[in-house]
């Protein structure tokens, strides 16, 4: 039986005090048709215990690495038992717990079927966040509740995602059964889940109630935040919703086409290693990501590379930590999908605006994208068309209900690819020119419109495309406040070039490589090394 | 109303989630009008509009939509028309005149200015085949005359791309690249601007890029903080003799 193995058991947890689990136990001992293990009875028990005394740590490991232990020993085959069960097992006097419970229930349904979850779960779901969230929200005084960070941000990233899935579902007819749709049409009537104002509603929401915004204002100003924050913005679990939220709401307007709506969200949130987004990695993943892919859209292609650069890098720093994660994590795999996703748009970026940037992403980009990179520089848009729909979001139209006929969800992703292409057609001409321009350091212009089959009457059009290059090598376009990413005084580009009268002058920077910075990261890695020899013992 | 008064008033309204307010369309769509007739310009009241069109589709009104887009056009080379074709939905752009909005910009984002002022004077001559992108250009100086101050802000940007890419300009291709502008014009421009008459006024110096703009090698430096921790994992510090 398994009744003797406790959950501390397994966990090593060195918890003595089982008196309490043991008497929750009893209650069940005797009856044998119980369908949810001991184990995992003992484990929702101490769970709910813990949420009510506040321990964020022992939540966190119950979170992050025993709820997917336990899924893999027992619920591969079938669900998590449902809310009435665990009602029963935990008693129901905690319902933030049990609420709680659900966000994870729900959050397993839509891991778990690859054509998503039924409608009905869909909705339930949807009520059981707007149960959580009206539990914080309409609160008198801040709720009692500790949550690890990790789990806050899935909250808030997971309830973002099922309004995605849920607009993506809405456009799709042929993911419904007969049943549903007349399910669907009703909901629509009563606009009562996943309508965009509820979901905006929620997230702003929690913005106003931590005061998030005033108080990163204040930090940013060096002045004391608790000065401007009432007892919600004080209290860690509000301030952190909040934070979390405005990266939640970034997201929602990108998915949108909105992009100027989308860097507004986020201007008071700092990019530097003390931001709260560092703690989770899934959470600054997505931050740079959306911000990168917003600036991109914005034709801000210097500004979007950085971004994505400094995003891989932390990828790849982090790599064998997150594969480790990954395995016991059910979850689909945000971080390795971004990775792939934002090598696509870095190679977009840099046809366009080429600039120097890591070796060590520079490498693998040349690895996985170089014969479509020269395609780029070839000027063929539909290398730019391709690697645009394999790097971009999901992207959504609220509105849209299709009950009958073809799936409609991929519609605003064409909408989005074609503004974009709109874009690149007019800066089509770059990468060629700048094949010509590598190869002088003078040039007349007639020479370069004569190689490019320009005539004389087309040759005031044809000084367009010089105009262009230096618009968008100047970031003229730019008019966001950048990142406090700082630039060094060295140039970023290899080639620039000005025009005296009818002659175009060629500047071109070569960078030697450096040997030194590979020097001093090998000599302190071997250092490391050294010393971990000298500590271990070695018995003849 | 007055723009500024519309504006103060609506900036109020859309603050947070209530930028999502449908009921405000009626008043930012006045505010849009007011921008048009003043030559003014706010970036967040014109995408919010867009925003509530998408969002609440029976508010969708074209010839607004159209407007919106053609005053971004004046405050390239900022990126606010690309972020307002994004917020207009695809079944949207079949329309002939919003077609026609979008093709004026691909050519003034592709900095074809000799295009553009051929289009405006009526001397564009189209090539009548199937292929040919332009249909009706008669349409586009309608258009745009209808929107006060479009031709200036044109020039303007004409200018802005031309400062950073020109050290010397002659000045009969100045002259073209805006439009015709006459000696006063020009001479205008290059005040604004802080550029110079040259060779008994043929050429407009610009800027002096050449200080800037140079082939350069860089190698690497190494700065004392590079090898800083280097130097402090050396186990034993030295001592000096007693």
């Amino acid at each position: 039986m398994s009744r003797h193995a406790t959950f501390e058991s397994h966990t090593g947890d060195p918890e003595k005090d089982l008196a309490f689990e043991k008497e929750a136990r009893k209650r069940y001992i005797s009856d044998m048709d119980d369908p949810v293990p001991h184990e995992v009875q003992d484990y929702l028990v101490y769970f709910s215990r813990m949420i009510e005394e506040e321990n964020v740590g022992e939540i966190l490991s119950l979170y992050d690495q025993a709820f997917p232990e336990l899924t893999e020993r027992y619920f591969l085959e079938r669900m998590w038992p449902d809310e009435t069960i665990v009602e029963n097992i935990v008693g129901s006097g905690n319902r933030l717990f049990i609420i709680l419970y659900k966000e994870l229930y729900y959050r397993q349904l839509y891991a778990r079927n690859s054509r998503g979850p039924s409608l009905t779960h869909r909705y339930e779901s949807f009520m059981n966040y707007q149960d959580l969230f009206s539990e914080l929200l309409s609160s008198k005084e801040p709720v009692v509740l500790s949550l690890p960070n990790v789990w806050m941000w899935d909250i808030v990233d997971e309830f973002v995602y099922q309004f995605q899935a849920f607009c993506l579902y809405k456009a799709n007819p042929q993911k419904r059964n007969p049943a549903e749709v007349d399910e669907l049409i009703s909901i629509e009537e009563n606009q009562n889940a996943w309508k965009i104002y509820q979901v905006l509603n929620i997230l702003y929401s929690l913005l106003s109630k931590s005061q998030i915004n005033e108080q990163l204002i204040a930090i940013r100003e060096k002045r004391n935040p608790d000065s401007v924050a009432d007892e919600f913005g004080l209290s860690d679990l509000y301030f952190k919703l909040g934070y979390f939220s405005l990266i939640g709401l970034l997201r929602t307007p990108v998915l949108l086409g909105d992009y100027h709506q989308a860097l507004k969200t986020v201007e008071n949130i700092d990019l530097d290693p003390k931001g709260l987004y560092n703690t989770v990695p899934t959470c600054l993943v997505t931050l740079h990501y959306f911000i990168g892919f917003s600036h991109m859209m914005m034709r801000n292609y210097g500004e979007a590379t950085k971004h994505f650069v400094n995003c891989l890098l932390f990828i790849l720093r982090t790599k064998s930590l997150q594969t480790q994660q990954q395995k016991k994590n059910f979850q689909y795999d945000v971080i390795g999908k971004t990775f792939d996703q934002m090598f696509h748009l870095l190679a977009i970026c840099l046809s366009i605006q080429p600039v120097r940037i890591d070796e060590s992403i520079a490498s693998q980009l040349a690895e996985r994208c170089s014969d479509r990179m020269s395609r780029m520089a070839n000027g063929e848009i539909d290398e730019y068309k391709a690697a645009f729909q394999l790097g971009c979001p999901k992207f959504l139209s609220p509105t849209t209900v299709v009950y009958e006929g073809n799936n409609q969800s991929k519609e605003p992703l064409l909408r989005q690819c074609q503004a974009f292409l709109e874009g690149i057609e007019s800066q089509i001409a770059l990468p060629i020119l700048r094949g010509y321009l590598k190869l002088y350091t003078s040039l007349p212009t007639k020479k370069l419109a004569s190689f490019m089959d320009v005539d004389d009457a087309n040759y005031d059009s044809f000084l367009g495309k010089l105009l262009t290059y230096k618009m968008i090598v100047n970031e003229l376009g730019k008019d966001y406040q950048g990142s406090a990413i700082q630039d060094d005084d060295e140039p970023n580009t290899d080639i620039d070039f000005y025009v005296d009268k009818d002659m175009i002058c060629i500047a071109d920077t070569k960078i030697a490589r450096r040997v030194g910075e590979h020097f001093i990261r090998h000599i302190l890695k071997l250092n490391d090394v050294q010393k971990m020899l000298k500590n271990i013992d070695v018995k003849p | 109303m007055s723009f500024e008064t519309l504006r103060a008033q609506l900036h109020e309204a859309i603050q947070g989630v209530n930028r999502y307010n449908p009921e405000n369309v009626t008043e930012l769509a006045k505010c849009v009008h007011a921008m048009v007739a003043e030559n003014k310009y706010d970036k967040d009241i014109l995408l919010t509009i867009l925003k509530l069109y998408q969002l609440n589709p029976d508010k969708f009104d074209e010839s607004l939509v159209r407007l919106v887009l053609l005053k971004t056009l004046m405050v390239l080379p900022s990126s606010d028309f690309a972020l307002a074709k994004c917020l207009t939905d695809t079944n949207r752009l079949g329309s002939q005149e919003l077609k026609r909005v979008l093709d004026l910009g691909a050519i003034l984002e592709s900095c074809d200015f000799s295009l553009f002022w051929q289009l405006m004077k009526g001397t564009y001559k189209s090539s009548g085949d199937a292929n040919e992108k332009i249909k009706q250009p008669a349409e586009i100086p309608k258009m745009v005359k209808s929107i006060a101050g479009f031709e200036e802000a044109i020039r303007i940007y004409a200018c802005r791309v031309i400062h950073v890419t020109f050290q010397n300009i002659e000045k009969d291709l100045l002259s073209r690249l805006l439009g015709g502008a006459n000696d006063a014009e020009m001479a205008a421009y290059a005040k604004r601007f802080g550029w110079e008459s040259r060779d008994n006024g043929s050429v407009y110096f610009i800027a002096n890029h050449e200080a800037t703009i140079r082939t350069r090698n860089i190698d690497e430096k190494i700065q004392f903080s590079n090898v800083a921790d280097i130097l402090r994992s050396i186990s034993k510090p030295l001592t000096t003799r007693e």
